[in-house]
């Protein structure tokens, strides 16, 4: 990785420090010893069952630390929709029972399933959520990359993630459109290149339209039209940014297939995966949340017809039960994990490789079924933080109310402190569970 | 030098005497405009030892240099100002010597540097209703009413019309064609022409799109959010940003390639053959040949073209394509020519001067990345312009002597159409001219009300086999604005979000029904538009859709379900609507009369019933919460964060027992502004049916309703049916009815100075029987609506 670091250095000293400076910082904390830190969000929606992730069997013996129950999974038999990630074993947990009565489950948890507050009907965040919070700390050319499955949409605002209270992060939806914003400066298509230069153009002149309205204006109007123009400063910083990092990306970006243009939308999510997979390793996004679908969502790649809110409530479609439907589907997107953290692991950093610096997190807007209560909010994660993570386990946690069961504030609490930013209590706490101390990480999770 | 220093040091004194001056003024003020207060409602809680929340009043330093004493008077200003403190249960103040304190307190915080921490949070909609109700409507108020010259994001809605709907979306057009078809195997779009001999198409569309495909390739770069509280969704204080444009410079650039290079229009047909079987079923179609013809707009026959500028789906494709092929360079002339044209196109005007030789150089700068891409690049900068962004009002008509200015004719007529309506404007706006007289009053009334005209009932042009049952062929053309507001006043189009258990409602009920049945009644009350907000609170007519008769005669409602792997037509018999109304169902005439013990108006409708339950039960917290916020005009502060909010369960114990919880101290200071309103609404299951038992015993339904701050409104009462009643003849409610329109439609919460407009409102709806149109043409006449600071 010598050579990344070579090449960041000259590229600060050679164009601009200030525009760079998220780079800069890069480069920083990589001569102090510090490795960057990713995080990746990979949200389904009808939630994630248990049944899903539970091992078939271990070889390991239960251990009991503090109440919990841990199981190694060396040398256990995993689900069998889980096969791809046999290689990861020694680096995921699944973490079962943590319960979130803090929010409002149903369909959908929406901004509570990362900000950990109630967010009922269509209402703006309260907070910033989880990756919210994290791409203010961990700034990078697009400080939070969302990407969501929605063919036909270019970007979407999914109530999902938020930046802040009443500012909703957007997410892109169209592969195409993606792959425009994050890589048209390398493209090899001259069209796409002479595009790119234009829009420069293009913003550079609607901006002094701009200017010449502020005058015309009252405070409040120029509140109004200053955080339109702060978009175009924002925008034309970033394309100085990517056209400087040029050569990362061109080795990074990836292959332009027919994905990328496809009508379907389960082509789409693979696409988002590989440019969140680039992403990462070029080092323009350090945060990433991944939308794999809505209830409206269909998977007509993987056999059956209808949409994931008709499979979640039964509908199966000839052969296969609704069951073996939500089977693919997870297996499908836990196949997607796979090949990132294979992305990943392929690049050396540090030590290790870049897997180990990157914090992976599979998980549903809406706890563990189609319709959740609020007694089980699973997760699988996968990766490392830098040895700050114990991981390997399939985590059991005891229930709802008796000593030692955790929330899902307490996993959003543990990823602050794997990334070095160690917050007392990320989110609402659950105030029936009165006799237990419900603040801080999960402990036995954190090395 | 020694001159100097003296200067220097009478300065230095001469400033710390202004000072201690000031200082001492404030500490007089102190004295006798805030302490007096203090003493008396807040000493007994916040003094003496006591200091309940850890804040003692007469421990508090006056000295707001240190931003640890600012924040705490931040704090009670806070308190004051949203009429937390005192208690409501306890003696209130006189609302003057509330003023004078908090302004004390303002004038101390913001002396000091910290502001009241108010500021911003005040034109939030949810804290619409912090401002005195009293100093609104008493007249007192002599301040000329304005808004500030602002730009309003467009709604969402609003964008889909100018932009996506006439360039992106893809359109869909079918036609039949004649004839039968011998032997061909391959098809022409000649052969579609000659149709009536050659072939007999069954079904034929046009599909644009850029890429032929199907579905939107547009994302609305506006979200939009329901408001905490208010309920309202478009408010002026909503901000673009950068997601904002990028979407936005997305959508750009596809129109820009639609109107340059032009787009594939798609002609779909499917033709009948002497092997093809299920010509009339579409959906069982098959054999017979099936095809399309995909290629650019400007290359299918005249006819084609014809047909397609036929449909109201036509708009523009490649206009501009002409210059960007032709083998010359642009002359200047062409230049002017084709920035005119993008004007025209997408902003409906003309360039002015100014802009004309700003884009023409532009477009010049460009011309080196090649014709296409500079063309391409004044559509896309237009697109994204704030124009494409923001609602302009700045107030660019008469200037007057105090300061205001008035919204220029153009800028009225934008006002006032997306005021009312999402539509695109082209329609009413002829000739690229505003509607004539808009610089006067009493010509903005008289144009409101005309464009008010679209609320009227229509009959439909269907009938129904069984003539008794009408109503649903009878319609109300809405303006989109109006049915919003009330949606987003009442919350009753929330209904289909709550799910019932399936053993009442089964699995193909749909919320929307209630939903469109109270759409109905509302329809009526605003076509016969007498006494709009009485008729809103106690009208006992219903209107209920009942689709048609089963073979026994009944009434039912259908609907297409998909079910084990096919579409079947349901007929919901075990849950006719019955179940949630109580009529004359051997004459179900409509609308049909409801017994007037039992219902009065929308807030008794299944549909607002259901949209404020919960799963299982009724939710007597949210309904007084509304009737508190949206009829008396009062803030409930939410669930704090380290309350557990959530009913106990006991199947032995009524709702109103089980919620007896709330009446802890803790919780009853918040509880006590809704538990009672809402109890009186136990007369209604949770399903919004009518009820007089509840688990075996006769059902509990008196309420109260209390500080109110109307000794005559005030009071216990039987059933949520007196309560409404109540409501109705109370000029309170009324006037905070009003509030809320004003809100809606201004897109900002109502000020102090805005007290004029709201009395005109209040006024034109006394003097014109309950007329909710006067009310809407008197505000959008208004001062606070036509004139800008």
């Amino acid at each position: 990785m010598a050579s990344r670091r070579e090449f960041l250095k000259d590229l600060s000293l050679g164009s601009g420090a200030v525009l760079l400076s998220p780079l800069v910082q890069r480069v920083q904390a990589a001569e102090r010893g510090e490795l960057p830190k990713r995080f990746v969000f990979v949200v389904k929606s009808s939630g994630l069952e248990t049944r899903g992730l539970v091992p078939q069997s271990f070889a390991a013996k239960p251990r009991d630390v503090g109440g919990v129950t841990m199981t190694s999974l060396k040398d256990a038999k995993l689900n069998k929709y889980m096969a791809s990630l046999e290689p990861f074993r020694d680096r995921m947990s699944m973490l079962d029972g943590l319960s979130a009565f803090m929010v409002s489950v149903g369909h959908s948890a929406q901004f509570g399933a990362l900000g950990v507050y109630n967010s009922p009907g269509h209402q703006p965040p309260l907070r910033a959520t989880i990756d919210g919070l994290l791409a203010q700390h961990f700034p990078a050319v697009f400080n939070h990359l969302g990407l969501m499955m929605e063919p036909g949409k270019t970007v979407a605002f999914p109530l999902l993630s938020a930046s802040g209270p009443n500012r909703p992060l957007h997410f892109r939806c169209s592969p195409e459109v993606v792959y425009t914003d994050l890589f048209a400066s390398v493209a090899s298509n001259e069209d796409v290149v002479k595009k790119f230069k234009m829009s420069g153009n293009i913003l550079d002149f609607v901006n002094e339209d701009l200017r010449k309205l502020r005058g015309t204006l009252g405070q409040s109007g120029r509140d109004q039209l200053d955080h339109y123009a702060e978009a175009f400063d924002t925008l034309k910083d970033r394309r100085h940014k990517l056209a400087s990092m040029n050569e990362t990306l061109k080795n990074y970006a990836p292959e332009y297939t027919d994905k990328y243009t496809s009508d379907i939308g389960p082509h789409h999510l693979e696409a988002h995966f590989e440019m969140a997979s680039a992403a990462l390793i070029s080092g323009i996004t350090n945060v990433a949340t991944i939308n794999c679908d809505t209830l409206a969502t269909t998977y007509e790649t993987l056999g059956f017809r209808g949409h994931v809110h008709g499979i979640g409530h039964g509908a199966g479609d000839g052969d296969l039960s609704f069951a073996d439907c939500r089977d693919l589907i997870r297996k499908f997107q836990i196949d997607l994990i796979a090949r990132l953290a294979h992305d990943l692991d392929n690049v050396p950093e540090g030590e290790g490789t870049m897997l180990d610096n990157t914090i992976i997190v599979y998980m549903s807007d809406n706890a563990q079924n189609h319709h959740a209560n609020n007694t089980n909010w699973p997760f699988l994660i996968l990766g490392g933080m830098g040895g700050k993570l114990k991981l390997g386990d399939y985590v059991k946690y005891p229930a709802y109310g008796a000593k030692g069961h955790r929330t899902l504030g307490n996993f959003h609490t543990t990823i602050t402190h794997a990334a070095g930013l160690p917050m007392e209590h990320f989110g609402n706490l659950d105030f029936r569970l009165q006799d237990i101390d419900q603040k801080g990480p999960l402990h036995e999770l954190l090395a | 030098m020694r001159i100097k220093l003296i200067a220097s040091l009478v300065a230095t004194f001469l400033f710390i005497l202004s000072l201690w001056s000031a200082n001492a003024g404030a500490e007089d003020r102190f004295a006798t405009a805030v302490q007096p207060l203090l003493k008396s409602h807040c000493y007994i809680c916040h003094a003496d030892g006591s200091d309940e929340g850890d804040v003692a009043l007469d421990r508090l330093s006056h000295d707001l240099t240190d931003p640890l004493n600012a924040s705490v008077w931040q704090k009670v200003y806070e308190q004051m100002i949203l009429g937390q403190m005192p208690p409501a249960k306890e003696k209130q103040p006189h609302l003057d010597d509330v003023q004078q304190a908090l302004d004390w307190i303002a004038d101390q915080l913001v002396e000091h540097g910290h502001g009241t921490g108010m500021e911003k949070r005040l034109l939030h909609p949810r804290y619409g209703n912090v401002i005195n109700h009293e100093k609104l409507f008493d007249g007192s108020v002599e301040a000329k009413p304005f808004t500030p010259a602002r730009l309003w994001r467009y709604r969402p809605a609003i964008y889909r019309h100018m932009l996506p709907v006439r360039f992106i979306r893809s359109q869909r057009v079918s036609y039949s064609f004649g004839g039968e078809y011998k032997g061909k195997t391959e098809i022409v779009e000649e052969d579609l022409i000659l149709g009536g001999h050659n072939v007999k198409g069954l079904e034929t569309e046009f599909r644009r799109g850029l890429r032929a495909r199907v579905g939107p390739q547009y994302s609305n770069p506006f979200y939009e959010l329901e408001h905490h509280a208010s309920g309202f969704t478009d408010y002026d204080s909503i901000a673009a940003d950068l997601a904002s444009l990028e979407a936005l410079m997305r959508n750009a650039e596809e129109v820009a390639q639609v109107l340059t290079v032009g787009e594939n229009v798609r002609l779909i047909f499917t033709i009948k053959t002497e092997d093809s079987v299920h010509a009339n079923a579409p959906g069982k179609f098959t054999g017979g040949i099936n095809g399309e013809i995909n290629k650019p707009f400007r290359e299918h026959l005249p006819w084609f073209k014809d047909r397609w500028s036929e449909q109201p789906a036509y708009y523009p494709t490649d206009v501009f394509h002409p210059w960007v092929v032709q083998e010359e360079p642009l002359t200047e002339a062409q230049c002017d020519e084709i920035v005119t044209l993008a004007f025209k196109t997408l902003l409906h005007r003309d360039p002015d001067e100014q802009e004309l030789s700003r884009y023409r150089g532009f477009l010049k700068q460009n011309m080196s990345e090649g014709k296409l891409l500079a063309i391409q690049g004044v559509i896309t900068a237009i697109c994204i312009s704030p124009e494409f962004v923001y609602r302009m009002e700045l107030g660019l008509g008469e200037n007057l002597p105090d300061g205001r200015r008035r919204l220029s004719s153009e800028e009225t007529f934008f006002a006032i159409h997306y005021a009312l309506t999402d539509q695109d404007p082209q329609p009413y706006f002829k000739g690229n001219r505003p509607p004539p007289h808009l610089d006067t009053r009493e010509g903005v009334y008289a144009y409101v009300m005309q464009r008010l005209e679209r609320i009227q009932l229509r009959p439909s042009p269907k009938k129904t086999d069984n003539g008794a049952i009408i109503a649903d062929y009878y319609g109300l053309e809405f303006n989109t604005q109006i049915l919003k507001f009330f949606h987003e006043y009442f919350g009753y189009h929330k209904a289909p979000g709550v799910f019932k258990d399936q053993d009442r409602f089964p699995y193909y009920f749909n919320g929307q029904w209630l939903v469109s049945d109270t759409d109905r009644l509302l329809s009526w009350i605003l076509a016969e538009d007498e006494q709009v907000f009485e008729k809103l609170l106690t009208d006992t007519r219903a209107t209920i859709s009942l689709r048609g008769l089963t073979n026994e005669g009944e009434p039912h409602r259908s609907t297409v379900v998909y079910s084990q792997g096919s579409y079947i037509q349901a007929y919901i018999d075990d849950f006719t609507m019955r179940q949630l109304w109580e009529y004359d169902q051997e004459n179900p005439s409509q609308p049909v009369e409801l017994p007037k013990d039992q219902r009065a108006g929308i807030l008794t409708q299944p549909a607002w019933l259901f949209a404020h339950s919960t799963n299982f039960d009724n939710d007597p917290i949210r309904r007084g919460r509304w009737i508190r916020e949206h009829l008396l005009g009062q803030m409930v502060p939410d669930v704090p964060q380290d309350v557990d909010a959530k009913v106990p369960e006991d199947p032995h114990k009524t709702l109103r027992e089980r919620l007896a919880v709330t009446r802890e101290a803790r919780c009853w200071t918040c509880h006590q502004k809704m538990d009672e309103l809402g109890y009186a609404f136990e007369m209604f299951a949770d399903s919004g049916a009518y009820r007089t038992e509840e688990l075996g015993k006769p059902v509990v339904t008196n309420g109260a309703i209390t500080f109110s701050g109307d000794p005559e409104l005030d009071g216990e009462v039987d059933n949520a049916v007196e309560m409404l009643h109540k409501l109705a003849d109370s000029d309170l409610a009324r006037q905070v009815f009003l509030r809320h329109v004003f809100r809606f439609f201004m897109g900002r919460n109502e000020l102090i100075s805005d007290s004029q407009t709201l009395i005109e409102m209040d006024k034109a709806y006394r003097d014109n029987n309950g007329s909710f149109k006067h009310v809407l043409a008197t505000l959008l006449s208004s001062d606070s609506f036509l004139y800008r600071k």
